[in-house]
């Protein structure tokens, strides 16, 4: 099965380096979208079915808590699995976000082991809800 | 009180951010002697119990290695040098995360500001706060600095 991501970071350095990671760790990629803030990303994902939301914290205009926020109160967002990728070490931030749904966050900088651990346990836990 | 962070502390959150982000390896530099113009400088505020500013000012082969390391590219390629400010800038975010978490600790719900590049026709002169120079295997300078911000948060 192959995915629509969409990447949200203000730096294109990181939206870059998101990509590369991401097909570093074997992820079967259909379609690649970006955004520069959470406002951007609300666009993506209301015009563009994305299977997995890989977003930055802190950007102008929408961060990525109010991101998450807003599509947690989306009855079709809410499902969209979301991974924080974010240089932001606040461990009650992390704890909130978990508690909106967040599947799982990296921290900046990251490796791209760290990612394929992340989109392992994505996957399982998918096809582990395909198989009930 | 605004929390502090000693020089050689933050010499070493600036090192580790650059080889595990860049793997670009760095070593003490003696900061008495002048950064070399033109620099490139990477800036942004930050706010916890206490407000502050972290900037990082090197040269532009800096900023251009962090390019090509981070985008994994090749030399020669153009995007090298268009993206060299925008990769300092993202180092710098990296290190403000590291840097808030050495000031306020993990528990602290902190904010980061977004990076603000600029080209230096000269090297800024030394100001308030803690500094750390350190200088690439090319002998390239960076320079970080940590400042307080006057006002705390609401």
């Amino acid at each position: 099965m192959s995915y629509r991501v969409l990447i949200v970071d203000d730096s294109s350095v990181v939206r870059t380096m998101v990509k590369k990671a991401i097909q570093m760790a074997g992820l079967d990629v259909e379609e690649v979208h970006e955004a520069a803030n959470g406002l951007e990303a609300l666009e993506r994902l209301r015009t563009n079915w994305v299977d997995i939301v890989f977003t930055d914290l802190h950007m102008p205009v929408m961060n990525g808590m109010e991101l998450v926020q807003s599509m947690a109160r989306d009855g079709v967002l809410a499902t969209t699995p979301v991974v924080v990728v974010s240089s932001d070490p606040s461990e009650t931030r992390a704890e909130d976000l978990k508690r909106l749904g967040v599947r799982a966050y990296l921290k900046k900088p990251f490796r791209p082991e760290g990612f394929r651990e992340v989109i392992e346990g994505l996957l399982q836990g998918e096809e582990a809800g395909r198989g009930r | 009180m605004a929390a502090e962070i000693a020089p050689e502390r933050l010499a070493e959150l600036v090192a580790r951010t650059l080889e595990d982000a860049a793997f670009v390896f760095t070593e003490p530099a003696d900061p008495s002697a002048p950064l070399e113009a033109p620099a490139l400088q990477a800036r942004l505020d930050f706010e916890g119990p206490s407000r502050g500013e972290l900037s990082l000012t090197t040269t532009p082969a800096v900023a251009r290695s962090l390019a090509a390391n981070l985008l994994g590219l090749e030399p020669g390629d153009r995007d090298i040098e268009l993206r060299a400010g925008d990769a300092l800038g993202e180092i710098v975010n990296m290190l403000a995360g590291a840097v808030v978490l050495e000031l306020f600790g993990p528990a602290a719900q902190v904010r980061i500001g977004v990076p603000a590049v600029r080209e230096l026709a000269e090297a800024p002169a030394p100001g308030a706060g803690t500094s750390a120079s350190l200088a690439t295997e090319d002998g390239d300078r960076l320079d970080a600095v940590v400042r307080p911000l006057a006002g705390s948060p609401p």
